[in-house]
């Protein structure tokens, strides 16, 4: 039986279960965070989507409707990355925002963050221990 | 009944909103107004609520021709297997939302 595929991360100050994620473009590991509200694979924004050498169409956009009921509407785009010995194509959101925006919604941050949903964690066990704050997520198949 | 009106208004709506305007010349497509796109979004999701609730569709905003798949990334991968990577689309959620229920 081939070896089990594991990736590991925690839970931080406020909470959020993530993962550190080697990712094609950048030198340090991406923090993940897991939001198993979401059943599409990743939100990134439009610097992260080019840096992991993903395909922006501006021209396909979806309209998602949040939690709060409020409807937000993202970009497109496509792409490879490496998940759990796999290299599977998906299809991820890119945040619409300027540059401005980018850069104040990153000024106290130190790694770049994205947002993981439930679509790459088909056939995967998620495990999140609050008390350890430990976090796994192991490909079953 | 009600289909039959729906696909009017989306006719209706398509056609107006793929007016060619400006300097663009005959068929040139224009972007919507974000009024528009929201209740273009609000008839496709009403047509296809009875058979595709919880699915997402991709709609080609040139002509109104849809794709419908379980997840994002498939209703993308189909929609530009069906009409190309240049043509535009507006994808959706088909149905309630699932936090809409108390």
């Amino acid at each position: 039986m081939p070896p089990r595929e594991t990736i590991r991360g925690g839970v931080d100050h406020l909470n959020r279960p993530f993962v550190r994620l080697g990712v094609t473009g950048f030198a340090e590991p991406v923090t993940a965070f897991i939001d198993t509200g979401f059943n599409g694979s990743l939100i990134v924004d439009e610097y992260q989507a080019q840096q992991m050498g993903f395909q922006v169409t501006k021209i396909h956009s979806i309209t998602a409707l949040l939690a709060s009921q409020r409807s937000e509407t993202f970009l497109l785009c496509r792409g490879r990355i490496n998940w759990l010995g796999d290299e599977p194509f998906i299809t991820a959101l890119v945040i619409s925002e300027t540059e401005t925006q980018r850069l104040e919604r990153r000024r106290r941050k130190r790694n770049e963050e994205v947002v993981l949903g439930v679509e790459l964690l088909i056939n995967c066990k998620l495990e999140v221990d609050f008390v350890r704050r430990s976090v796994s997520i192991t490909r079953l198949s | 009944m009600a289909q039959e009106r729906l696909a009017q208004e989306l006719k209706a709506l398509l056609l107006r909103l793929n007016q060619p305007q400006g300097n663009g010349g005959e068929g040139t497509f224009q972007p919507f107004a974000e009024a528009d796109l929201s209740k273009l979004l609000s008839l496709v999701a009403k047509g296809l609520e009875p058979r595709h609730a919880g699915n997402y569709a991709m709609i080609n905003s040139i002509n109104g021709d849809y794709v419908v798949g379980p997840t994002i990334s498939e209703v993308h991968t189909r929609f530009i297997d069906a009409f190309g990577l240049e043509a535009p689309g507006l994808c959706l959620r088909v149905g309630a939302s699932p936090f809409a229920a108390a």
